[in-house]
């Protein structure tokens, strides 16, 4: 009997705890957003019918919000035959309840309040899923791989800043050697970051143009003898690398940004490239683009999202090879996946604002 | 306002009436020492309800219905088992009352005193976790969803009125002349063992188990709604249904229909009788 009562006050104890931090995580989180999901079936049950009165969705885990508008309780049930499917019960009046049940493709009935009232038709088609079903992105699901594209582009500036900074240093050392390496890996880095460029033309300019474009000066570290002005072109391609990779750490380039230089990237290598390496470091950043965006690109378009791979990785197999073929051979693949990356522009709902 | 209270009413009702009966039972056969072990089964039930309730919702997931219903389902199923051997158990034991003494019912019931008495406190656990997960959902919803304050105020008043029908059931219970309360409250217990029997067959039904005898036999939902205020205490004492199904009706009638002649005739002797033969 002892035992029983110190056993019992040790549980109510314990779970009297459990509930206080329970009450108090509920009251910290609720101002906080909850995950809206993707779709939501709305449903408002009057004292006479269910609004709407006939639904249709995809199998899979449909979700439901229940309105009770009618001022008696009531309880929502999904109807197959006499079985109940799902249900929600003791819905007061102006309230609304939430359920996901797992539905199967096919016809079921839902209860609208008094027995009397005419019941409400289900249907339920065999659409591969409500999360298959074609759905272009939220603004919320583009948050993600759009951070996460800053973060690549960060990476790859800090990168192009470091090689171009490690280029300077070994012009200024006389190293030639370590001079072409560094150009190299400046360049390769240019590439990378080749999607968003646009953005940041005014310190992006003088590392694509002029005589401190970085492919230039590759061409000219390769050359038997380096031009004369070498250590105050490497100057400004170190100065203007830092300046790059100061803007990009400050900016948050819009998804649509993104994709659209993405597809400018791919025209442009179109019309014509001299080095497959720096064309190979482009599509390499191409690639992260669609990678990132991939997911949604699957939800919205499967087939887009089959296009984009196949385009992308026949071009990435083709400048692999040695050796490389000219860019002509290539202009048609390269076109080809400018024009899905503007229609994946379109499928997530990002032309109008682009 | 009105609405909350009383879906709460209902479901506290449902738990109330067990925890109320058997207490009262423990007390009139002199065990009042186990009351601790009531309350201490109610409060765990209620602590377990709310951690689980409070779970769901920071956890954003969804109320698991069929579950519950099937949970409801087999808890009422047990608990009519018990207060139907409790109801034929206590009446062997009144034959060996004699003048209503408290003394000679402890000895017949020392043996399985204690077995039954951790019995008895795992029903009123039980019970009352049956009613609680639910209710502790719907509180939620009435504080977060509710645009004043009146529909939580409704719905804590439905559940304490709930408890006072409980404490009035045991306050009631306890002052009964034991051989009379041993006749009517078991009468009295046999009806709300009925109600509950059939209210799991309605349960099963939600669960998706049971899908036979569905046909409406009536439905009064115009005449006196389940949830209108009479509604609910017939609902919460009797199981009354508006729109009872076939198998609801069967049930509730063919156990009454069984258990109440066999409580009344079934037993050759019974304490009034018995004592004035002494």
């Amino acid at each position: 009997m002892n035992r029983l009562r110190l056993w019992l006050a040790g549980a109510i104890a314990v779970l009297a705890l459990v509930v206080i931090a329970l009450v108090v995580v509920l009251v910290v989180t609720r101002g906080m957003q909850k995950p809206a999901p993707l779709e939501q079936v709305a449903i408002e049950v009057s004292d006479t019918a269910c609004t709407p009165s006939a639904v249709t969705v995809g199998a899979g885990t449909p979700r439901f919000a229940v309105k009770n508008t009618s001022n008696r309780v009531i309880e929502w049930e999904i109807l197959n035959g006499v079985m109940v499917v799902a249900e929600r019960e003791n819905i007061a009046p102006g309230f609304t309840v939430e359920l996901t049940p797992r539905l199967e493709p096919g016809s079921y009935q839902m209860t609208c309040g008094l027995l009397s009232n005419p019941k409400g038709t289900l249907t339920v088609t065999a659409a591969g899923g409500t999360a298959a079903l074609p759905a272009p992105p939220r603004p919320v699901d583009l948050v993600a791989p759009t951070a996460e594209y800053r973060v690549y582009a960060i990476q790859a500036a800090d990168a192009l800043d470091a090689a171009a900074g490690a280029l300077k240093t070994a012009v200024a050392a006389g190293d030639m050697a370590a001079a072409r390496t560094h150009a190299a890996e400046a360049l390769a880095e240019l590439g990378h970051l080749a999607p968003v460029l646009h953005l940041f033309h005014q310190d992006a300019d003088a590392l694509t143009s002029g005589p401190t474009a970085l492919s230039a000066l590759a061409g000219a570290l390769a050359a038997p003898a380096p031009p004369a002005d070498l250590p105050g072109l490497v100057d400004t391609v170190a100065q203007s690398a830092k300046n790059l990779a100061g803007s990009v750490h400050a900016t948050t380039p819009a998804p649509h940004e993104i994709i659209a230089g993405a597809a400018t990237v791919a025209t442009d290598l179109a019309k014509g490239f001299d080095d497959p390496a720096v064309a190979a470091a482009r599509i390499a950043g191409v690639r992260k683009v669609v990678n990132l965006f991939q997911l949604l690109t699957v939800r919205a378009d499967k087939t887009l999202a089959a296009k984009l791979e196949t385009d992308l990785s026949g071009i990435e197999a083709a400048l692999a090879k040695s050796p490389a073929p000219d860019a002509k051979a290539l202009a048609p693949q390269l076109t080809e996946l400018g024009a899905d990356l503007v229609a994946l522009l379109s499928a997530l709902g990002l032309n109008t604002n682009s | 306002m009105l609405v909350p209270l009383l879906i709460m009413l209902r479901e506290g009702i449902e738990a109330s009436l067990i925890v109320g009966i058997v207490a009262t039972y423990l007390v009139q056969t002199g065990r009042r020492s186990w009351l601790f072990a009531v309350w201490g089964g109610v409060a765990l039930a209620v602590l377990l309800s709310a951690a689980v309730g409070l779970g769901l919702a920071v956890l954003n997931a969804d109320f698991p219905q069929r579950q519950q219903e099937l949970f409801e389902a087999l808890i009422g199923i047990v608990a009519v088992g018990m207060l139907t051997s409790m109801v034929f158990w206590m009446k062997k034991a009144a034959r060996s009352i004699k003048a209503g003494l408290h003394h000679s019912i402890d000895e017949a019931l020392s043996a399985r005193t204690q077995n039954q008495g951790l019995a008895l406190v795992c029903l009123v656990f039980l019970a009352v976790a049956r009613e609680g997960l639910e209710s502790t959902v719907f509180l939620l919803a009435t504080f977060q969803q509710s645009s004043g304050p009146w529909a939580a105020i409704g719905a804590v008043t439905g559940l304490a009125g709930a408890a006072v029908i409980g404490f009035a059931i045991y306050w009631g219970g306890v002052r009964i002349n034991l051989s009379r309360f041993f006749r009517w409250t078991a009468v009295f217990i046999l009806v709300v063992a009925a109600g509950l029997l059939s209210a799991a067959v309605g349960s099963l039904h939600e669960a998706g188990v049971w899908n036979g005898l569905q046909q409406v036999v009536f439905d009064w939902s115009h005449v006196l709604p389940q949830e209108s205020t009479l509604g609910t205490f017939l609902y919460g004492i009797l199981g009354y249904r508006d729109t009872p199904t076939a198998s609801q009706v069967i049930v509730y009638l063919g156990f009454l229909i069984i258990a109440l002649p066999i409580f009344f005739f079934g037993m050759p002797q019974i304490p009034l009788r018995s004592r004035r033969t002494t």
